[in-house]
């Protein structure tokens, strides 16, 4: 029976057993059939589309720790053949890992989370993405701004995940993304969603805001002096955050090779008491929801701060074999179908505030301080030390409760554990998912904002 | 290496194109393999190798354009592709969408950069011992707590076929090694420093480099900087580092001076051409053919990419275009359409940009700099821009803090903010040293797609300039 999605050529059980054969050791295949459809804008009106449909497979093979992978598009079996060789190759002239454990034992299928393959998606032609982009840049008209470019992409994924202690492992998921940047005289503002379902309403409803966020950009300046004071992330830049700084320290990888700020404070509070972040697949609508991690491994919700102590660490079966403890495997995520399984979360979630009300309410409650709705840099922050660096290209200065004026070109530096810690204020009470981070607003003090 | 013929594929292209009759196609058929060893604390973490192969193509007709691409290379695979990419077309027709015009004439021509030994013929476990003695120096280094050696070599072969005439055909080999150690020392906090070298060459780049000195250069510094403490925010006088000068300008002028920015109206260097933008010893380039650059003799509509001077002594010249770029904004085609791989559509990209040199030696810059900083980029991070807004961010390496004309201690945590109109005028000092350099680990971001730069310049001293700190 050929595998839902795939072609009739491609079979999971032969590619692994050939795989086998070549190595004369133990093998995985990876394998993803996706075709995307999208459609670009530039200056307000349609300006390209395209569709592409793509085999991709990956082979790792292990010959007494010995490891080699390699992988890419396959149109045929002799190009599968091909990666084969490869990776046998390389494993061949690899020198041998001590701590090598094999590949995932444990293949399985942890809880199907719901409304992660949409029709409409699947089946949404260019003309379809178009019409989303063309009533969401109309609403940027109506409010005084122009759209410089905006896209629209629908993606369809099958994925195979089998290893020589069991499979095939298979799902299938769509994913809609939509993203829109408006500008008006001399300031320009960005925003996006992303969901399984094509959600072309929600970037319409945002078109308004993106307007009237490019316009006060353009009266927007800088801060006067530095200041030491309370910080406002939107969910989005409080997501940002969650995912540039803590993800890569909640990795046991980064633990274990002594890259990691959070190794040996299992069980400590790390945060403030007002925290809870945990690793969640199962969310409905969620691109990165998923029943099986990149090994195959069951998915399931783990607690990873708890009130703020330090729960779990995330996990490969790799790095649960050595350190042995702060959780069990089922977060391998990779760089590619070909590369190593490494930790990394699913849908990181904060939770929001049972007691807070809403982002301004939060603004009521900030003496001086700024509110950043945007910046670029963030990711350039280090999780090896905690050091949150970026610049605010959006935001707000807010005195007494209320938003004095629009600020960009802030400078922002701070240490994740101490905002998040004792200079945690308060989270909003709802939250917004983007990318694998779901977080509400959060509320800070102590950064050097300048 | 495969078995089939590029030009081959660019052939059935052609003719198949010729047969749907449309207006205009243009083919990007890609050959690309990767190796990268991946070494951390003396263990071989990733030894992998990618294998990509196939055919993008673009149908123009009635002014409107679609792409669509595909692994099949057989003539139903080809023919099939092209239908999709009218389709595509269609449907930006039926959307009421833009018409596009490309302007100038695409060239023939094949081009090789140069190299001795073919980096892929040498057998992996050469690669990875050189990896591993890398990584095992600097590990050996007091302070050093976490050490990652990566290897990569890159092969990258382009035909490139339109309707119109064009017909190149050009392949690069990149290679290079980067090394990372976090460190820790007493009382420290702990700092990550890294340091890269790439070239487009063969395995003999590879052979000859003393990679252990760098890697043990790298650790010492990173030990250095975990003491170092991190400067009070503000605004400083700034010598800045070749390479951070090709990242600053790549970031915050480069991105504002492509066409497709600037077309869009998201540019604050739209419609500034033949106004002064900096002071008159300012000179930018985008270069293709750079020697310590990336290789780009043509871009990827065939369209051959020379030197572009995009800033002539301090006035805004030129912006950066591919076909259709050149035609909206009434310039010439400049050869900057590229794309990230044969599944990606063109957008308008760098090549080698950077800044050229002035007149004045680094040590005179530094004496004559009573107090402020000195910029590396070992370390870095990179950096990000608002091309909109002309405002840019950068996370940059361990510095020094310069007293009485030398550079004394070392800060670390030094990031810098600005807008880029401002920051150029306000250099005051352009030094007579050049440094271009590109990396086979990484490249340029932008539309969800990545290629391969250069970037560079010489030293420069800025007046002003916002350092964000404690």
């Amino acid at each position: 029976m050929p595998l839902e999605g795939f072609p009739e050529w491609f079979d999971p059980e032969r590619i692994l057993r050939l795989a086998e054969r070549e190595s004369g050791g133990e093998a995985e295949i990876y394998a993803t059939y996706s075709w995307r459809v999208a459609v670009d804008v530039k200056a307000g009106s349609v300006e390209r589309a395209y569709r592409r449909a793509e085999l991709a497979v990956g082979v790792r093979v292990a010959v007494d720790g010995r490891v080699g992978g390699a992988g890419g598009q396959a149109s045929s079996m002799g190009d599968v053949e091909e990666i084969i060789r490869a990776a046998a190759s390389i494993a061949k002239s690899s020198p041998r890992d001590p701590r090598w454990p094999g590949f995932n034992p444990t293949l399985g299928r942890g809880p199907e989370p719901p409304s992660v393959y949409d029709e409409e998606v699947a089946t949404a032609d260019a003309s379809r993405l178009a019409g989303v982009l063309v009533e969401a840049s109309k609403r940027v008209a109506e409010e005084g701004a122009r759209v410089s470019e905006a896209s629209a992409h629908a993606l369809t994924e099958h994925e195979v995940y089998i290893n020589s202690h069991g499979g095939p492992l298979d799902s299938r998921g769509t994913s809609f993304l939509a993203y829109l940047e408006a500008v008006s005289g001399e300031g320009s503002y960005y925003d996006y969603v992303d969901s399984t379902s094509l959600e072309g309403e929600r970037l319409a409803e945002l078109a308004p805001l993106i307007a009237r966020r490019a316009r006060e950009a353009g009266e927007a300046r800088g801060l006067d002096e530095p200041l030491r004071g309370q910080l406002l992330l939107e969910p989005r830049e409080a997501g940002e955050l969650v995912s540039v700084l803590l993800e890569p320290a909640l990795s046991a990888e980064a633990v274990i090779e002594r890259r990691s700020p959070l190794a040996g404070r299992l069980g400590e509070r790390v945060l403030s008491e007002h925290l809870t972040i945990v690793d969640d697949p199962g969310l409905p609508g969620r691109p990165s929801s998923r029943c099986f991690d990149a090994e195959g491994h069951p998915a399931s919700r783990r607690v990873l701060f708890d009130s703020g102590i330090l729960k779990a660490y995330l996990h490969t079966y790799y790095t649960s074999r050595i350190l042995g403890q702060g959780g069990g495997p089922g977060n391998a995520v990779r760089r590619s179908l070909w590369s190593r399984p490494v930790p990394g979360g699913s849908n990181l979630v904060v939770e929001p505030s049972k007691t807070k009300g809403g982002i301004d309410d939060l603004i009521a409650e900030m003496e001086r301080g700024v509110v950043a709705t945007a910046n670029i840099g963030m990711w350039m922050s280090r999780p090896e030390s905690g050091r949150l660096t970026a610049t605010i290209t959006h935001g707000y200065l807010v005195e007494g409760g209320s938003i004095v004026r629009p600020v960009k070109g802030v400078s922002l530096m701070a240490d994740v554990y101490e905002i998040l810690g004792g200079g945690f204020i308060a989270a909003s009470s709802q939250r917004e998912c983007r990318g694998g981070v779901c977080s509400p607003a959060l509320l800070v003090e102590g950064a050097t904002l300048s | 290496m495969p078995g089939f013929d590029p030009a081959a594929v660019a052939d059935l292209f052609l003719e198949e194109a010729r047969r749907l009759g449309v207006d205009y196609a243009d083919a990007r058929i890609q050959v690309y393999r990767y190796r990268l060893v991946v070494v951390e604390n003396g263990v071989v973490k990733e030894s992998s190798y990618t294998v990509s192969t196939g055919l993008g193509v673009r149908v123009v007709e009635g002014g409107y354009q679609g792409y669509a691409s595909t692994t099949r290379l057989e003539r139903s695979g080809v023919r099939e592709a092209l239908e999709e990419a009218r389709r595509a077309a269609r449907a930006v027709a039926s959307a009421g969408g833009r018409r596009v015009e490309l302007a100038g004439k695409p060239a023939r021509g094949r081009e090789a950069s140069p190299y001795k030994v073919d980096p892929l013929s040498v057998d992996v476990s050469e690669a990875v011992e050189v990896a591993l003695n890398t990584n095992k120096a600097a590990a050996e280094v007091e302070g050093a707590v976490n050490v990652v050696t990566r290897l990569g070599i890159q092969y990258d072969r382009r035909v490139v076929a339109t309707t119109d005439g064009g017909l190149v055909d050009v392949e690069v080999r990149l290679v290079g090694l980067s090394h990372a150690t976090t460190a820790k020392a007493d009382g420290g906090q702990p700092e990550m420093v890294y340091d890269s070298k790439s070239m487009v060459a063969g395995w003999e780049f590879i052979r000859d480099g003393d990679w252990e000195a760098m890697a043990v250069e790298v650790s010492k510094l990173a030990a250095e900087a975990s003491k170092a403490p991190v400067p009070k925010a503000g605004r400083y006088t700034v010598i800045l580092e070749p390479e951070v000068v090709g990242l600053l300008l790549h970031e915050a002028f480069g991105h504002a001076s492509e066409g497709d920015i600037v077309a869009s109206g998201a540019s604050v260097l739209r419609g500034r051409l033949g106004e002064r933008v900096a002071p008159e010893y300012i000179t930018i380039v985008d270069d293709g053919r750079h020697p310590q650059g990336y290789y780009v003799p043509f871009d990827d509509e065939a369209s051959p990419k020379g030197e572009t001077v995009v800033v002539d002594r301090g006035i805004l010249k030129s912006h950066l275009t591919g076909r259709a770029e050149a035609a909206e904004l009434g310039l010439p085609v400049t050869g900057n359409a590229r794309v990230q791989s044969f599944r990606h559509p063109h957008l308008v990209r760098q090549t080698n940009f950077y800044l050229k040199p002035g007149d004045w030696r680094v040590e005179e810059m530094l004496e004559d700099t009573r107090e402020g900083l000195l910029v590396t980029v070992k370390g870095a991070r990179g950096g990000q821009t608002d091309p909109g807004q002309g405002t840019f961010t950068f996370n940059m390496g361990v510095s020094y803090i310069i007293e009485r004309g030398e550079p004394r201690s070392p800060a670390r945590g030094v990031s810098i903010t600005g807008r880029i109109l401002e920051v150029l005028n306000n250099i005051d000092a352009v030094g007579r040293d050049l440094r271009v350099s590109t990396s086979v680990f990484g490249g340029c971001g932008k539309g969800g797609q990545l290629v391969r730069v250069g970037d560079g310049g010489p030293h420069v001293r800025v007046r002003n300039l916002l350092v964000g700190g404690r």
